[in-house]
């Protein structure tokens, strides 16, 4: 099976800023590397949930798939082809197959221009749609994400955080891609709200055979809307497989403490026996630790860990996790 | 619920914001009441005026535009509605305290974390430099801060956001409040690191007796942490009740949709399938307040023409339990 999207080994460093003394002094510049050596697969019509803390460089996964950031190594195939080292000419036709909805609606729309033009613009560039054609196009899309046509000549400031997501979704879909990167988009919405963008997710995936990169730091949203998971830590994938498995028998000590410190709703079902409390905040990415990354906070650390990176090993059921000891 | 005279009493507490518009009631009409060593959770959406409401009862509301219409916010008997500025700073910091969402943002990035604790001690409790240390000293070592020395003299931006979080619950216990108030303590933070701030805040309420008022929009952290909920939406309670009855059968329709439309790790999904949440329709309108009958029968299944005519009363449905809903009794069988 050919995957859709295939990324592997990839790598991304950022300079960090020398002060004016350091570089008088010739020092080297140090960097950040955000993503160390990441691999992950995406099937048609599928969505990966990738979930990490903040800091742990998922969404520079994303920014690195849709080429707003140069990797430093590693390939990323979009339906076999290399897209990893493309300038930015052939980039261009690339745009209409790959799509991103963002987490701050706000942000990624243009005050001053109405939410109609945002969902044209990318069938303006990407399609021969003009006139009355692209009109009809682009009511039939406010329609399909649940917005009403008498809206599209309005302006963002008069949508609710809400609409503003679906108007970016629509514009997202608009060039019919063949995968989306949705970085947090939920995460800014209110509960109620929430809902409703990821059933209106589920539903356009299906009827358009999508394939999702839902990144996300809430697990309980990943676990609704995806069939595969993989969590980051410190710039790595520490676990991937079914997202079945994964939640039912996280093989990772840090998904499984990620697991235990989300609420449980349901007193009946809430056992304090079972939780771990990781101790301890976030390493920081430009000074990762020895060995396993995650040793510092593991509840089963062991003296190998501290020394050794581990591999990621196959512990059935389609997972792999990268620990020495998988629970 | 502890029995005794109640440690905050909020009663019948309405505020309103003046705007270009004319006047809007950003809560209206909402009572509750917090028992020493009690978690008391306030959740709902934005909006729905949770954090009006506590900073009502910090008296931090800006006035103007806004002002507390009517009501009265007993802490021990005395009414801070009606305090002048002088009073209130006595008590703030004192007696009552908050902590807020983005630590970062409520920090001074100039002054040392040991300078900004110490302030309120200095302010309301006194004593020579020698004591103050000491004490802060105490209260960073309270909230779990490791190494204590030398976090004294370091500035917010050397922390982490858990660690300025726990700066921040560190000033608002410097002076042993009886009531501390935290609006959304954990919105900010990561959810292993969530997970930390909340046990700090269930064990200083065991050692210490703090009351506290949770402000939050998370059901999940409601669900484990608070002894009862009020839900508040369109500034007006809906519901109250202890936490686990409320989440096992709730009796008002937002309330349900709320935990319904929640994704959490302990609901049912078929192997292999994915389920579609339950959407509450529409959202909070903005005049949820001003309408004459229900504020959410625009966005409810139950709703009729009664329920958009004529506003719901909050009554007590179960004994310990208030619903403002015509048609609580449809709800009684149905659970999560």
């Amino acid at each position: 099976m050919t995957a859709l999207l295939e990324v592997s080994d990839l790598v991304k460093r950022f300079a960090q800023p020398r002060s004016v003394i350091d570089r008088l002094r010739g020092k080297e510049a140090s960097a950040v590397q955000a993503v160390s050596g990441v691999s992950l697969t995406i099937g048609a019509n599928e969505t990966l949930g990738l979930v990490g803390e903040s800091g742990c460089g998922k969404s520079t996964v994303g920014r690195c798939i849709l080429r707003l950031e140069k990797p430093e190594s590693g390939t990323i195939r979009l339906a076999g082809d290399d897209i990893s080292s493309l300038g930015e000419a052939d980039l261009r036709p690339l745009r209409s197959r790959l799509q991103v909805v963002f987490q701050d609606p706000f942000a990624s729309l243009n005050p001053r221009r109405t939410v109609g033009d945002a969902v044209a613009e990318p069938l303006r560039n990407f399609t021969g749609l003009r006139g009355a054609d692209l009109a009809a196009e682009v009511a039939e899309l406010f329609e399909r994400v649940g917005l009403r046509r008498d809206q599209i000549g309005r302006y963002p400031h008069e949508f609710s955080g809400g609409q503003r997501q679906r108007v970016g979704i629509a514009r997202a879909i608009g060039p019919r891609p063949d995968l989306i990167i949705l970085d947090e988009p939920v995460s800014a919405l209110d509960v109620s709200v929430q809902a409703q963008v990821i059933n209106l997710l589920m539903d356009l995936q299906e009827d358009f055979g999508l394939s999702y990169l839902f990144i996300a730091h809430d697990l309980a949203v990943v676990r609704h809307i995806s069939q595969r998971v993989a969590v980051m830590y410190l710039g790595q994938i520490v676990e991937t497989g079914p997202r079945d498995a994964v939640f039912a028998h996280p093989r990772h000590p840090y998904t499984a403490s990620l697991l235990s410190a989300a609420p449980i709703l349901d007193p009946a079902k809430r056992s304090a026996a079972k939780r771990i409390i990781l101790t301890g905040d976030l390493p920081s990415p430009s000074n990762p630790p020895s060995g396993c990354r995650f040793h510092t906070r593991c509840p089963f650390v062991q003296p190998v860990c501290r020394s050794t990176a581990p591999e990621p090993v196959h512990t059935g059921s389609g997972q792999t996790a990268a620990c020495h000891f998988p629970l | 619920m502890s029995g005794g005279a109640p440690l905050l009493e909020i009663d019948r507490l309405s505020v309103e914001f003046r705007g270009r518009d004319g006047t809007s009631r950003a809560v209206d009409d909402v009572s509750l009441t917090l028992h020493a060593g009690e978690i008391v959770a306030i959740v709902g959406e934005s909006g729905s005026g949770k954090s009006v409401t506590s900073l009502a009862v910090m008296r931090l509301i800006p006035d103007p535009p806004g002002r507390i219409a009517a009501g009265r916010i007993l802490l021990d008997g005395i009414d801070l509605a009606t305090l002048d500025e002088a009073a209130l700073r006595r008590i703030r910091g004192k007696d009552l305290a908050m902590i807020f969402q983005d630590p970062m943002s409520s920090l001074n990035p100039v002054l040392t974390v040991g300078r900004q604790i110490g302030e309120a001690i200095r302010l309301h409790d006194g004593g020579d430099d020698t004591s103050i240390h000491a004490r802060i000293i105490e209260v960073l070592e309270l909230v779990r801060i490791p190494q204590a020395e030398l976090r004294i003299n370091q500035y917010p931006h050397q922390l982490s956001g858990g660690m300025r979080q726990r700066v921040m619950i560190a000033m608002a216990l410097s002076c042993g409040p009886q009531v501390l108030i935290a609006d959304e303590p954990t919105t900010a933070l990561d959810v292993t690191i969530q997970a930390q701030i909340m046990a700090l805040l269930r064990d200083l309420r065991e050692r210490l007796g703090t009351a506290i008022l949770l402000i939050t929009h998370d059901l999940g952290v409601v669900a484990e942490n608070a002894d009862r909920v009020v839900v508040l939406y369109g500034g007006r309670k809906v519901e109250e009740g202890p936490v686990d009855a409320v989440i096992r059968s709730p009796r008002h329709p937002y309330t349900r949709g709320l935990i319904g439309s929640m994704p959490h790790l302990d609901n049912e999904l078929v192997a292999g399938e994915r389920a579609r949440l339950t959407e509450i329709q529409g959202s909070v309108p903005a005049n949820a307040g001003s309408l004459p009958g229900c504020g959410f029968a625009d966005r409810c299944e139950l709703a009729d023409d009664h329920c958009r005519a004529v506003r719901p009363p909050l009554a007590e449905v179960v004994p310990g339990r208030l619903s403002a809903c015509w048609k609580h009794e449809l709800l009684r069988e149905t659970g999560i």
